[in-house]
This record gives C-alpha cells, sequence and structure tokens, in this order.
C-alpha cells in the first residue's frame, strides 16, 4: 500500500494518534521559535510570549488541518462520482443491463424478505408491542374464563385479557335475506384498553361497559369488513347488527393497516366483547378455550413474570383439583419477531420461505455474476488508460475506490430498479385470493426495515460485483498492457468470466430442475383420483349458531333437510357429514383393537351420515354403508377403508370385529359394519392413510356449529342445481349460514401450494436462465472480439468460415457443458429435502426430468452462442490482420 | 497580524513544492528557508502553514516521516513525492506564464 493510502487510513482509524502527532509538531516548531527569539536577545520570557503571540491560536490551526482532512475524504468522494457518472454514460447500454439485472435480482429479494416479515415475524397493531407476551397458562394451550379471570385479579401483569380466535369461530351475520358466516374473534372487556389501538371511526368498548356479567352486545368492525360488507357506510356507528339472531350495537370501526395478534396475516372481521350468548360455556372452570395476552409491568422481564406466574398457576391447580387437573405449565412468549414462531407448527412455512429465499439469492447471485463480467470485460478495456494513471502517480488504493465508486451508482440505480420492481410486486400480491378458510390480508409497506435490507443488499452487491473487478484491472503487470500486447496467441480458458458464466449457467439449471419437479408435482396432483366423485357432486357447508336446536330438534332438522334435498328433481341423493375430505381438516383419533393383542392404532376420523358413501360413489368393499337406524341407542358401528383393513385384518373379515374408542372413562365397543375403498383425506398428494368413519347420528353434533353436506346431481351440469339447493336449505331454516359449491371448485384450495411454488420457481428459473444467457452472449462476443486477429490469421491460413464459426461454438459450448455438469450435480445433491413439499410418487432423482432440462439449456445456449459468433463470421481478414 | 504580504493558497503550495525540491525539511525549517531567500518578504504564517502541509499530503505531492533534527528532538520530516516534482514543473510553469502576462500588461501601459 502507498504511503498516500496508508495516511488516510491511518486519518480514518487512528485520528487520536495523528492529532497527538500535529500537536507534537507544532511544539516542535514554537520551540524552535522561542529559540531563535532567545538568539536575537530577548529575555526567556518575552521570547516564549513573542513567540507564542506570533503562532496565533493553536487550536485554530489544528482545526484547520483537521478540517482540511475532512473536506478532502467528501472532495475525493464527489469527483469519484462525478468521474464515474461521466465514464459510465459513455457505456449506456452496459449500464442499463446492470441495472436491470441488479433490480430484478434485489426486488426479488425485497419482495420475498416483506412477505416473510409479513407472514411470520410481523406483530399486532397496538401501543408498545415490545411489552406485550402471549401468556399461555394450565394444563393445555387455552384457558377457562373463571381461570382467567383468578390470574388477571394476581395483577401480575400490568394487565392481562382473553381472546377466542379459533378458525371455527364464525358468527352468522344476517343481512336482509342471507345469512353469511363471518370470521370473528371473541375479547375480553378490557382487551382494546390493553392493546390502546386508536380506530378510524368512533371508539373500542372499555373495560366496564363490556363484562359479560352484564351480558354486552358490543361489536367492532375490521376496516375490511366495513368496506366489503357494508359498502363503508358513513352511517355505521350505532347501527344494530344481526348476529346469531342477536342484536350487537356497532361501537367503531378499525384502521386500515391493522394487524390482529393472530399474526399470519389473519384478519377477523368482527371484535365481539365475550358474553354467554357467543360461549355458553363461559363460566365453567374446566372448559379451555380463550388465548391470552398480557402487558409486561414497568421493568419486569418475561423470566421474572413467568416464575411468578407459575407459584400462582399451580395454586389454582391445588384449589380446583378437578377442574384443573395437571395445572401446571407457563410460556411467555414475544408477540412479534423471531421469537415468535412456534417450532413445529410453523415448519413447513419456515421451509417454504426458506426455499424462496434461497432461490431468490441465487437470481441475485446470478445478476451479479453478469454485472462483474461486465465489470471485468470494461476494466479489460480500459487498461491503458488506468496503467496510465498508475505511472504518473495516483495510487492503487485511490483507482481502485474510484472503480468501486462506478460499482456503487450502478448498484444504486440497480436497487432503486429493485425498489420500484417490489412496489409492484406487493400490489400485485396482495390483491391474489388466498383460497383459505379464514380472511387473510398483508400488509406489505416499504417501511424502514425494506430500505435497510434493500442498501444492505446494494452494499453486498457493490462489493461482490465489483472489488474483483477493480482488483484485476489495476494489477501491477502493467508494461504489457502499455504496449498494447494482448496476448492473442495465449487463449487462456479459466478466465475469471468464463467461470462465473459457468456459474450461472450451473446455478439456471439448478432452479430449472427445481421447478420442474413441481411442475411434475402439478401434474401428479391434477391427475390424482381423490377417491369420490368431484363431477357430479355439490357441497355445502352450514354453520348453525350454537345451541341452536336441541339434540332431537337437531335430528330432526337434518333429516328433513336431507330428506327435502333428495326429492328435489335432478338430485339422486343428499348426505351429511362433519367435514368434508380436502377441506384442511385433520383430525386424529385413537382405537384400540377388541382383542388378546389390544393393538393401537391412530386413524384419521370423519363422522359421516346414511347414505354417505353412495351419494360420493365411494365404493363399499364389503358390510355395509350407514343407515338410519344407526342412531342414539342402536348399538354403536364404525366403518373402515381398506388401508386400515390391510394394515390391521389382514387375514380377516374385518366386518364384525370391535374397536374400543375412547379413552380414559369413556371408552366404548363398537362394531365394524362394512370396509369403504380409500379417498384422499387432507391433501390429494398423500400417501394411503387409515380412516375410521362414525355415524352422524351417533357421533355428530346435532345442536349447532358446522355440518357438511353432499348432493349428488344427475347430468352433466352440477351448477346449475346450486340455485335449487340454496333455496332448498334456505327454506330448512332461515337463520342459518351456508355456501353451497361443486366439488370441483372446492379442490382448487388443494392445488395451490403447488400451483404457486411452480410459478414462482418457473418464473426464477426463466429468469436466472436469461440472466445466464446475456452473460453468455457476452462473454462468447467478447472472446470473438479478442481473437479477431488470430482469427483472421487462420481464415488467411485457409480455414473456412464454418471451421471458424465451429471452433466458437466448440468454446462456448465447452463452458455451459462445464456448468451444466456442476448444476446437474449440486441438483442431485440439493433437491432432497423438497420432496416434503412434492405430491408422492414423484422422485427428486427423476432422470427425465434431469436430462429435459439439460436438454433445453443446452438448446438455448447454442442459440445464443450461434448469435454472439455470427460476428466471427463477418470477419474479414485481412482488416482482421491489421486490427490491433 | 503581520504587516507583510499575505500569500495566496495556490502561491504557498508553489513555494513549500519548490522548498521541498532542494531539500527534505520540517515545517519550521521550510518557514525559515523562504522567509530567508525571500529575505523576509514573504512570512509564512504558522496558521496556515500546516493546513498546507496537510493539503499537500493528502494530494499525495509530499511525505513525511518523523526523524532526529538537532539537539535528538524528533521532528516531521518532509519531502517531495515524485508526483509531487511533476505538479511542481506544472505549476512553476503556470506561474511564469501568468507573472509574465502581469508584467507585459503593466509595462505597456
Amino acid at each position: 500500500m502507498s504511503k498516500i493510502s496508508r495516511f488516510r487510513l491511518l486519518s480514518l482509524f487512528r485520528k487520536r494518534h495523528v492529532e497527538r502527532e500535529l500537536a507534537a509538531e507544532l511544539r516542535f516548531h514554537l520551540e524552535k521559535q522561542i529559540e531563535t527569539n532567545i538568539a536575537a536577545g530577548m529575555s526567556p520570557p518575552d521570547a516564549r510570549s513573542a513567540a507564542t503571540r506570533l503562532f496565533g491560536g493553536v487550536e485554530q490551526i489544528k482545526e484547520d488541518c483537521r478540517e482540511i482532512q475532512r473536506l478532502n475524504l467528501i472532495e475525493n468522494f464527489i469527483q469519484d462520482v462525478r468521474y464515474g457518472a461521466r465514464s459510465l454514460m459513455r457505456t449506456l447500454l452496459l449500464v442499463l443491463v446492470a441495472a436491470l439485472s441488479i433490480g430484478l435480482g434485489i426486488g426479488a429479494n425485497i419482495t420475498i424478505f416483506s412477505l416473510f416479515h409479513a407472514v411470520l415475524l410481523d406483530g399486532p397493531t397496538a401501543r408498545e408491542p415490545e411489552h406485550l407476551v402471549h401468556v399461555v397458562a394450565g394444563n393445555s394451550i387455552q384457558i377457562s374464563y373463571p381461570n382467567f379471570r383468578d390470574l388477571e385479579e394476581s395483577k401480575l401483569f400490568g394487565s392481562l385479557a382473553a381472546y377466542k380466535a379459533d378458525p371455527e369461530n364464525l358468527v352468522n351475520l344476517r343481512l336482509g335475506d342471507e345469512t353469511k358466516a363471518v370470521y370473528s374473534q371473541f375479547v375480553s372487556s378490557n382487551y382494546f384498553d390493553l392493546m390502546g389501538v386508536q380506530p378510524i371511526l368512533g371508539r373500542t368498548f372499555s373495560a366496564n361497559e363490556a363484562r359479560p356479567e352484564g351480558d354486552p352486545h358490543l361489536v367492532i368492525l375490521s376496516y375490511g369488513c366495513w368496506q366489503r360488507r357494508f359498502g363503508a357506510d358513513a352511517a355505521m356507528l350505532g347501527r344494530v347488527l344481526n348476529l346469531n339472531g342477536h342484536p350487537y350495537t356497532v361501537l367503531g370501526v378499525l384502521p386500515r393497516d391493522f394487524r390482529s395478534v393472530i399474526g399470519y396475516g389473519v384478519a377477523p372481521e368482527l371484535y365481539i366483547a365475550l358474553n354467554r350468548d357467543l360461549m355458553p360455556y363461559l363460566n365453567t372452570r374446566a372448559g379451555n378455550a380463550l388465548n391470552m395476552i398480557g402487558r409486561l409491568p414497568d421493568g419486569a422481564t418475561r423470566a421474572q413474570i413467568a416464575a411468578a406466574l407459575r407459584i400462582v398457576v399451580r395454586r389454582l391447580g391445588k384449589l380446583y383439583p378437578d377442574d384443573n387437573r395437571n395445572f401446571e405449565q407457563v410460556r411467555l412468549k414475544a408477540v412479534s419477531g423471531l421469537d415468535r414462531l412456534n417450532g413445529n407448527d410453523d415448519l413447513p412455512v419456515l421451509l417454504f420461505f426458506t426455499v424462496l429465499t434461497i432461490v431468490v439469492g441465487l437470481v441475485l447471485l446470478i445478476a451479479c455474476a453478469n454485472v462483474a463480467g461486465l465489470l471485468l470485460a470494461r476494466g479489460a478495456s480500459r487498461r491503458r488508460e488506468i496503467a496510465i494513471r498508475l505511472a504518473i502517480g495516483a495510487g492503487r488504493g485511490r483507482i481502485v475506490r474510484q472503480l468501486l465508486t462506478e460499482t456503487l451508482l450502478l448498484a444504486m440505480a440497480g436497487t432503486t430498479l429493485g425498489l420500484l420492481f417490489d412496489w409492484c410486486a406487493a400490489a400485485l400480491l396482495v390483491r391474489i385470493p388466498l383460497p383459505l378458510p379464514m380472511p387473510i390480508e398483508f400488509h406489505l409497506a416499504l417501511d424502514h426495515r425494506m430500505l435497510l435490507y434493500a442498501l444492505a443488499l446494494c452494499a453486498l452487491t457493490t462489493l461482490v460485483c465489483g472489488l474483483v473487478p477493480a482488483l484485476q484491472s489495476t494489477r501491477s503487470s502493467l508494461t504489457p498492457a502499455l504496449k498494447q500486447e494482448l496476448s492473442q496467441f495465449a487463449h487462456r480458458r479459466l478466465t475469471l468470466r468464463n467461470v462465473l458464466v459457468a456459474g450461472q449457467v450451473a446455478v439456471s439449471l439448478v432452479l430449472l430442475v427445481t421447478s420442474s419437479l413441481f411442475l411434475r408435482s402439478l401434474l401428479v396432483i391434477g391427475h390424482t383420483d381423490p377417491g369420490f366423485d368431484i363431477d357430479r357432486t355439490l357441497t355445502a357447508e352450514l354453520r348453525l349458531p350454537p345451541n341452536r336446536y336441541t339434540r332431537s330438534q337437531g335430528e330432526t332438522f337434518l333429516e328433513q333437510a336431507i330428506d327435502r334435498l333428495s326429492q328435489l328433481p335432478g338430485i339422486a341423493s343428499a348426505a351429511c357429514a362433519n367435514y368434508l375430505p380436502l377441506s384442511f381438516n385433520d383430525r386424529n383419533t385413537v382405537v384400540r383393537a377388541d382383542g388378546p393383542s389390544e393393538a393401537q392404532f391412530n386413524p384419521a376420523e370423519q363422522v359421516v351420515g346414511h347414505d354417505y358413501f353412495s351419494t360420493m360413489q365411494v365404493p363399499v368393499l364389503r358390510g355395509r354403508e350407514f343407515s338410519r337406524s344407526d342412531r342414539e341407542g342402536a348399538p354403536q358401528v364404525a366403518i373402515i377403508n381398506e388401508t386400515l383393513a390391510r394394515h390391521h385384518f389382514a387375514q380377516q373379515d374385518p366386518v364384525g370385529k370391535r374397536l374400543i374408542y375412547g379413552w380414559g372413562d369413556h371408552t366404548e365397543l363398537i362394531e365394524i359394519v362394512g370396509v369403504v375403498r380409500d379417498t384422499k383425506y387432507l391433501t390429494l398428494g398423500e400417501d394411503a392413510r387409515e380412516i375410521l368413519y362414525l355415524p352422524y347420528l351417533q357421533h355428530g353434533d346435532l345442536t349447532g356449529g358446522s355440518i357438511s353436506l353432499v348432493v349428488r346431481t344427475q347430468g352433466d351440469a352440477p351448477r346449475s342445481f346450486l340455485p335449487a339447493v340454496k333455496k332448498s336449505i334456505r327454506q330448512a331454516d332461515p337463520t342459518i349460514a351456508f355456501e353451497v359449491h361443486i366439488m370441483r371448485d372446492n379442490l382448487a384450495l388443494a392445488f395451490w401450494p403447488t400451483r404457486f411454488m411452480t410459478a414462482t420457481l418457473g418464473v426464477m428459473g426463466a429468469l436466472g436462465l436469461l440472466l445466464a444467457m446475456v452473460g453468455l452472449h457476452g462473454v462468447i462476443s467478447y472472446a470473438v472480439a479478442r481473437r479477431t486477429n488470430e482469427i483472421g490469421i487462420r481464415m488467411a491460413l485457409g480455414a473456412s468460415r464454418a471451421q471458424v464459426l465451429r471452433m466458437i461454438l466448440a468454446d462456448g459450448l465447452s463452458l455451459v457443458a462445464a456448468g451444466a455438469a456442476v448444476g446437474l450435480l449440486v441438483s442431485a445433491a440439493a433437491t432432497g429435502p423438497l420432496s416434503a413439499l412434492l405430491a408422492a410418487g414423484v422422485r427428486t432423482l427423476d432422470p427425465l426430468i434431469f436430462a429435459g432440462v439439460a436438454l433445453m439449456l443446452a438448446s438455448v445456449a447454442t442459440a445464443s452462442t450461434l448469435i454472439a459468433a455470427r460476428r466471427s463470421m463477418r470477419i474479414d481478414p485481412i482488416s482482421a490482420l491489421r486490427y490491433e | 497580524m503581520n504587516s507583510k504580504a499575505d500569500l495566496l493558497q495556490g502561491t504557498l503550495d508553489l513555494l513549500i513544492l519548490k522548498t521541498l525540491a532542494l531539500q527534505t525539511m520540517h515545517g519550521w525549517g521550510i518557514a525559515q528557508r523562504i522567509q530567508q531567500i525571500s529575505q523576509d518578504v514573504l512570512q509564512v504564517q504558522q496558521g496556515s502553514l500546516y493546513p498546507a502541509l496537510r493539503r499537500l499530503e493528502q494530494k499525495g505531492w509530499i511525505d513525511a516521516e518523523w526523524g532526529d533534527s538537532d539537539n535528538n528532538r524528533k521532528a516531521r520530516f518532509y519531502r517531495l513525492t515524485r508526483a509531487g516534482r511533476k505538479q511542481l514543473e506544472l505549476e512553476t510553469s503556470n506561474w511564469e506564464r501568468l507573472s509574465a502576462a502581469v508584467r507585459q500588461i503593466l509595462e505597456t501601459a
């Protein structure tokens, strides 16, 4: 390092040392002046005072010197920027390509990061959310209302509130003739006091007016609900809504960017104060239905409060030993950030985002490789200019800094483009309707976090793209550069640029292979037989208010509804179930075989009514399906699917065998009366599962809640029956909220994750390939330009144009082959973990996919090389020989 | 504070470079030499000397090192670099052109 850059480094990092040196220097000067004064005849004290006077303000001198240093740094930077901008303007095409490449890479990264943040890390809208904690206490994740009140009264927290927000938290909203099931959050009276949220309209309820004992009927709307269902009615406040058949007063509307405490973008539409209509078992100490959120008191840590809470919890366990069994656990979790992640529950989503982050990171890497390649070529063409600057004394460090500033300008242009790209992508993404049972709203704002991330990426990109080219362009072996000897005949293959392009090809291949795997998965799922009829079936999800009927009333209602439906013209049959396959419901149960072995198994469970299997067109292989006589009071029966039969009744006829169902004090002996063909249960891509079916009239909830109906139509136009079915259900009970669909539409849910992954990876893979091909084109063109002299000589010596073309092609394709080989190896090694996200039956090491992608890559690369090599065909040997 | 001629910044740089072209010396020495050779016409203020030396150092025209001076005291010695030598030539020719032009105008009036 030259003395100059050392000096500058010194000024930055050893400022105090430099200051001390300056002080010493000035002291020396002063002493010399005093000596001179004494030599001229003054007395020592006079000499000193004269010298000091002459010296002026020492501090001022020091300050001036410091100023020089500061100005210099800024001056240098501005000079670098000006010079760099001028230099870049001369090669505008390069700037555009580089900025666009970087923009796409950075834009994709920012979008994925903001999505990741919104889904997994974002916290609720609240006052001082860093003091909020999720509180889990007792013997389960949720707690009962009486226990919650006791904990609240222990005054351990600044304040403690409770809420209920399960996916089944639907209330029936009656608007005119229509009743709709609306996803809501039930909250304790002090909830909004604790959260400290400001509504944009009206107010929230205070702790006093909303006590459950006073049977409050108060509701607050989300912004989305107010817009979508009420058309942003200006007279919303004070309006009375019919919820579950009772009147509720609207107190206020929450702000547009409100984030709920549930996370994952889940957005309840109604916030209702807890009361006994909504939760009939509110005062049961043993019922666990509420989640808690608390505000830590000032200065207390989570650990301290958790320890104190544990004592209170144990005391409650002792006070109520029957209701609060095993009342021990205490867990406090942050409401946002990494602390919030839920271990195993969040694992698939985390995996999903990890894959996405790696993918967009790879795309950015490819873009950086492109830009680095472009900068290397640029540096090579500027070798003369740089050599001259080095010769007249500019330090190497200075030039490297200037080249890096140029790269910084490029990176900043690219980052700006990237932010623009992210803004557009975010606007598009939030419009995509997600086929999930609860309303989801993502807030993908470009806030300070994203900007910081963008700046970090910008700096990283600058270093990755610019450092090596800058260092290489300023290497000290300058004499050949000055004399224009560009080592024409030493044709090195292993140049940095070539390695970069090979790397790009490898990465593109990995992306394309991954995308093809998901595409294959999609096709497999598309052709999977779900096991039941989807072309002629209609489904209806009914939602009754809790305790709408007594048990016998409910039975009557259900029977009448089903009979009426099956008697409609064009309807073959109808049946009921607690929920349908492929509807996000996954309930397992534990049963034991009744026999000497008492083997235990863990099948999925579904509660279905009579004629269910014939309506769904699922073949009964042995025995019978449920009938009307399988009801309360009759013998307990069950039906199993063939996988369960195969696993546990391999050599025998399962019909007639008994199972022990339930645990503890409530076990029953159930007799198997039939075996049915396998159907899919949760996803289309799943492996075969054991399923146990129980009769609805014996195990179903007949007093309220959700019921699903299936209807088999005749003919090929199931959609035409929708109005008739809707009318029939409405006539059966007008207070019920229901949705009717054709089965095929329901299945769209199942395809969604795979479709999304395929599209995303496909786009990223194509992008990566495009960037790689641009890089390849650049490298080949550059090689042709550099070898013009050599080509001229070859042609003068008798080589035909075709032979020259073949030579160039061979060079380009060998590069691609090297990259492709590495890419295939990496794909083979690294795609293993993806099998968790792919459909069953799709092998990650599928030779067909690998070969197909490699072939496509080869053809695209050949095309790119040919285009670049076209120039070599047009070389005139005579002018080529003169070319310097 | 001094009634003698104040030096413009660019001119001071030129004089410092010239002084160092002849010999390596410390800040005090530079000020003394300029004063001596100009026969007391030009007196360099410490307030302008040391910032000027810093500036020249940052531009890479002079180099500095601590060394022993008389009485075994430590002083910071400056010397001209190759780039500085080139700069000196440039500035000297500029100065000569400038002063020749000014002299012509003054003489013709």
